[in-house]
């Protein structure tokens, strides 16, 4: 299976990344920073590579499907959509130093995937109700939203550890400013909220079909919903209120766990629920 | 003509200002207040933590009873089912009031906010404007070029509003219609809340068919638990199972279903899980696995010496002849059948020999098991959703709402340039509803070319 050597090539150049930018962040070389850059660019590539080869295998073996269902392949998703977010932002906002954070998050998710005797890395066959296009739409935002809150929570957490008045992102080889990781958060709440509602919606109308109702009070579909509330309040309040800073962070940090507990619900590790859309298990 | 029977907004105004001017001075000041919380984001926030709140110790409650011993008193209010309560109602009621009240609300500032009357940059707005600059320049032409040039960059029009001689007002935007996000994504919340409050009138109702058995007419529940004839016929001409490759592993369960009416086919289509098919506002997917079930079939005999015969399933009553009394079969053997009436707890033993039962009203009628069948069967599910429609949409505009929310911003620049003497004075200003970095810097690159000119000149 030519995804498998793939993915586990992808660690190995997380890892690498994430020495590089320490290595940029503690030494401040201009070079071994833009060595990081492309070497990062090069890991999404490989893992971008290793998905579609896991996607074409599927369709070999004759269960074609998107590799976003069981914890192997979610937990390779969410790891790229999370490597992606982070080339984004540094693209945009032109600062390396976050990407010390990010990376080892990519890189540990990566090991706990390919490594841990409880994740089957073997193409399984998808139960009818997780198969088709629609419960890829769920999935998928599923994941991208996760990815999304997840870098937004590591920008909150940076956001608090940093001081006012530190060396401003004018220096690319430190933390970026207050300023821009709380713009950061706020970006990429807004994309996980987006997602989110997909997520919510999109499982709704699976619901209906499964149990004959959209809404079922059910762990996952709970949980889903007071991290959406948390992050809902957290957007009025900083669209109306001006609310930003610490207690945009925080909340941030407090949604960002909600949504955790959700993804451990789905995947069968906290609470009964009624479906486990990432296990396949219903 | 027809002008003088149309209220204005002024005319209106008027008519609900003297209406609440002659109430009470505590009832306004009770209207005042209500409609102020109804509109008030406090009460968003307030409603928002509240639910978020309820649904963790809801949910959660077991985990944290077992981690903190102390919230013993959880385990009380565990028992209490929330969603189905009517403070959930009540919440849910002023979540919407509340949805309501803000939109509302804000209506009017949006309203100014794209009429904006004044596209001059003016003393009163430039003083109101979040960003602003000034330059002084000597070539009142080469500045208007820099100006207009960079302007037309950015906003891909010049927007020039006023030029004579010695002055030129200038006033560009984009994103305007960026302020119908937040009315879409807050009408949508509600069209999605009455969707799925209009789909509890609908029904789902699982069936099942044999091979080639002909349900007519189909039969239902509707939502009030009601048996409900439907107007066609629904006929089951093939199962299918596929299985993946060449393994064992299912795949897929199918179903051939038609639509009879009037004697006449007027849809067949092959439905599994996820592929429904459509007649009349009615989705028939398949539900559960097709199975081999055991079917017996009954003889009945009247005392009119009328017969009938009934093939039944496990489960499956039939009425006998014109008693209205229903008789259900309750116990298969390969020898013979367990019958029981429904109205009074007789049960009978049926084989191929006839028996009657002792109940007065089924006196002389005759019942006997005429043979047991496998068939090949499989369980439908009918599904009536007339919110369905409106939750799709809904949630479709919803996520554009959204997302023109989140990532589109109404951004305005004004600018004057007017002749002072020697010179003239540049003056730029602008507003954006979100990313206002972007409006300034533009003003600052304007402003610095400018400038840059300027000194070049100069030397």
């Amino acid at each position: 299976m030519v995804n498998t050597y793939l993915y586990a090539i992808v660690p190995l150049l997380y890892l690498l990344c994430t020495v590089l930018y320490l290595l940029h962040v503690l030494f401040k070389v201009e070079r071994v920073g833009r060595i990081a850059t492309i070497m990062t660019a090069l890991g999404l590539t490989v893992h971008g590579a290793a998905f579609i080869a896991r996607w074409l295998e599927s369709y070999q073996l004759g269960m074609g499907h998107l590799p976003i269902r069981g914890p192997y392949e979610c937990l390779t998703f969410s790891a790229m959509m999370l490597v992606a977010f982070y080339l984004a932002i540094e693209i945009k906002i032109r600062t390396r130093a976050f990407g010390v954070f990010i990376l080892p998050v990519a890189f540990l998710l990566m090991v706990f995937a390919t490594l841990s005797s409880r994740v089957s890395k073997q193409i399984v066959a998808m139960p009818e109700v997780l198969q088709g296009n629609y419960i890829n739409y769920h999935l998928s935002s599923c994941f991208i939203g996760y990815a999304a809150f997840a870098v937004s929570c590591v920008a909150s957490i940076l956001f608090l550890i940093k001081r006012d008045g530190g060396d401003a992102h004018t220096a690319k080889t430190t933390l970026p400013s207050r300023e821009t990781l709380d713009e950061i958060s706020y970006r990429m709440i807004a994309i996980g909220f987006v997602m989110y509602s997909i997520l919510i919606v999109t499982g709704m109308f699976r619901s209906k079909l499964i149990w004959g109702s959209y809404w079922q009070w059910d762990q996952v579909q709970t949980w889903s919903l007071i991290a959406w509330l948390v992050y809902a309040v957290l957007l009025h309040g900083r669209f109306t209120w001006k609310w930003s800073g610490t207690l945009t962070a925080i909340l941030s940090i407090i949604g960002f766990l909600f949504s955790i507990i959700s993804f451990l619900v789905g995947a069968g590790f906290l609470f009964a629920s009624g479906h486990y859309p990432i296990t396949g298990k219903f | 003509m027809l002008s003088k029977y149309i209220l204005t907004d002024t005319d209106l105004k008027t008519a609900l200002l003297s209406g609440f001017a002659i109430l009470p001075a505590p009832m306004k000041k009770l209207i005042k207040c209500i409609l102020n919380l109804s509109a008030s984001i406090n009460l968003t926030i307030i409603l928002l933590s509240v639910a978020t709140l309820i649904f963790i110790l809801q949910i959660a409650q077991d985990k944290l009873v077992f981690y903190f011993p102390s919230w013993q008193w959880l385990s009380a209010a565990g028992k209490f089912d929330f969603y189905h309560s009517r403070g959930f109602f009540v919440l849910f009621a002023l979540f919407c009031i509340n949805l309501i009240g803000c939109t509302l609300k804000r209506l009017p500032r949006t309203i100014d906010v794209l009429k904006s009357s004044s596209k001059e940059l003016d003393e009163a707005r430039r003083t109101s404007l979040p960003i602003c600059e000034t330059v002084a320049v000597s070539d009142y032409q080469a500045a208007r070029q820099t100006l207009l040039a960079m302007v037309a960059g950015y906003f891909k029009k010049t927007g020039i509003v006023r030029e004579d001689g010695d002055s030129l007002h200038l006033f560009a935007e984009k994103g305007r219609y960026s302020h119908a996000g937040f009315y879409l994504a807050h009408l949508c919340l509600l069209l999605l809340a009455l969707g799925t409050t209009l789909s509890a009138t609908g029904f789902q109702y699982s069936f099942e068919v044999t091979k080639n058995q002909l349900l007519d007419p189909l039969v239902v529940r509707d939502a009030g638990r009601q048996e409900k004839a439907l107007d066609f016929s629904l006929l089951c001409s093939d199962l299918k199972t596929t299985s993946y490759g060449e393994s064992s592993k299912l795949k897929k369960h199918q179903s051939t279903l038609s639509i009879i009416k009037n004697g006449a086919t007027v849809a067949t289509q092959e439905v599994d899980f996820a592929t429904p098919l459509h007649y009349n506002g009615i989705d028939i997917y398949q539900d559960r696995f097709s199975k081999t079930i055991p079917y017996a079939k009954i003889k009945i005999i009247a005392p009119d010496n009328q017969q009938s015969t009934h093939e039944l399933k496990l489960g499956d009553s039939f009425a006998a002849g014109a008693t209205g009394v229903r008789i259900r079969l309750t116990r298969l053997r390969p020898d013979g059948v367990q019958l029981k009436t429904l109205t009074l707890p007789e049960t009978l033993w049926v084989a191929q020999n006839p028996v009657q039962f002792h109940q007065a009203q089924l006196q002389g009628y005759q019942v006997s098991l005429i043979e047991i069948s496998q068939k090949e069967s499989t369980t439908l599910k009918a599904i009536y959703d007339p919110g369905k429609g409106l939750i799709w949409y809904s949630f479709i505009l919803m996520v554009a709402g959204f997302s023109i929310c989140f990532f589109c911003s109404h951004q305005r620049m004004w600018a004057r340039i007017e002749r002072t003497g020697s010179g003239c004075s540049v003056t730029l200003a602008g507003a954006a509803t979100k990313n206002a970095r972007e409006v300034s810097e533009l003003i600052m690159t304007i402003k610095n070319s400018m400038e840059y000119s300027q000194s070049r000149e100069q030397r």
